[in-house]
C-alpha cells in the first residue's frame, strides 16, 4: 500500500512537471515573437515598454522553470552550443546577485551554477541589455528547452509514459489550487 | 489585500516553482524588501495571467504530448 503511494506521488510529481514544460513551451514562443516584432521596428520598440517588461518577466519566469530541472542535466553537458552560449551571457554580467528578482534565486536554486542563474539576470534587467542578449537567449530557450525534454524524457520513461504522465498533468493542472478563483484575482490586483 | 498575503497566494498557486522551492521561497518572503515583494508578485502575477490566457494552448500541447 505504502508502496502504490510512494509511486502515485512519484507520479505526480513527473506530471507536475510535464505541465510545467507544457507552459514553458508555451511562454518560449511570445518573447520570440515579440522580439522579431520590436527588432523590426524602432517606434513599436519605443512605444512599448510594458510589453517589452511583460516578455522579459516571460522569458524570466522560463529561466525559472528550467532552473528546475537542471538537476536533471549531467554534470558536462554543458558542452554544447546553448550551454555555452548561455555561460558566456551569464559570466558577462556584473553583481548578478544583487539585481532583481534573481537576487533571491542563488538562494532557492543553490545546486543550479551561477552561471544559468545570472543569465536569468541578463533577462530580469533585459530593458538595459536588449537587443542582443535578450534575443539571444530568448532564441536559443528552445534548444535548451530541448535539452531538457531529452534528459526529462529518459528520466521519466521508467517510470511512466509520456501518454500517462500527460493524462495525470492534466488532472493536476485542474486540480492543483488550493485557492479560489477570486483569492487568486485579488491577489494579482495587488501587484497591479 | 495586503502584498505579503497576495505574494504568498502566488507562490503557492505557481505551476512553474516547484514544491521544495516555493517551500524556500515562502521561506524567503518575510525578509524581502517592499521592492523585492513587489517585482516577485509582478512576475508570479504575470504567471498567472499567462497561464490563465492560454489555458487552451498549454493543454494542447499536453494533448500533443500524448499522442
Amino acid at each position: 500500500m505504502q508502496e502504490a503511494q510512494e509511486t502515485n506521488f512519484e507520479s505526480r510529481d513527473q506530471a507536475e512537471n510535464i505541465v510545467r514544460f507544457a507552459v514553458v513551451k508555451t511562454l518560449i514562443e511570445k518573447p520570440k515573437l515579440f522580439i522579431d516584432k520590436i527588432l523590426s521596428n524602432e517606434e513599436i520598440k519605443d512605444s512599448m515598454k510594458e510589453m517589452t517588461n511583460i516578455n522579459i518577466r516571460f522569458c524570466a519566469l522560463s529561466v525559472l522553470a528550467l532552473a528546475e530541472f537542471i538537476p536533471f542535466l549531467e554534470k558536462g553537458s554543458d558542452a554544447t552550443k546553448s550551454m555555452k552560449i548561455l555561460k558566456s551571457i551569464g559570466e558577462k554580467v556584473k553583481n548578478a546577485k544583487d539585481k532583481g528578482v534573481f537576487k533571491k534565486t542563488f538562494d532557492l536554486y543553490p545546486n543550479v551554477p551561477n552561471w544559468a542563474m545570472k543569465t536569468g539576470l541578463v533577462l530580469d534587467v533585459g530593458a538595459d541589455v536588449l537587443p542582443p542578449p535578450f534575443s539571444t537567449v530568448a532564441g536559443i530557450l528552445p534548444e535548451l528547452w530541448q535539452i531538457m525534454m531529452d534528459k526529462y524524457n529518459l528520466v521519466a520513461s521508467g517510470v511512466k509514459t509520456i501518454k500517462e504522465l500527460a493524462e495525470i498533468a492534466k488532472e493536476v493542472y485542474f486540480c492543483k489550487s488550493e485557492f479560489t478563483q477570486k483569492q487568486v484575482s485579488d491577489a494579482k490586483l495587488a501587484f497591479k | 489585500m495586503d502584498k505579503k498575503e497576495a505574494l504568498v497566494i502566488l507562490i503557492k498557486n505557481s505551476i512553474i516553482l516547484g514544491e521544495a522551492t516555493q517551500e524556500k521561497l515562502l521561506n524567503l518572503v518575510d525578509k524581502m524588501t517592499d521592492e523585492e515583494i513587489m517585482e516577485w508578485g509582478k512576475l508570479l502575477a504575470e504567471e498567472q495571467d499567462f497561464v490563465e490566457e492560454n489555458k487552451e494552448e498549454i493543454l494542447a500541447k499536453l494533448e500533443a504530448m500524448e499522442e
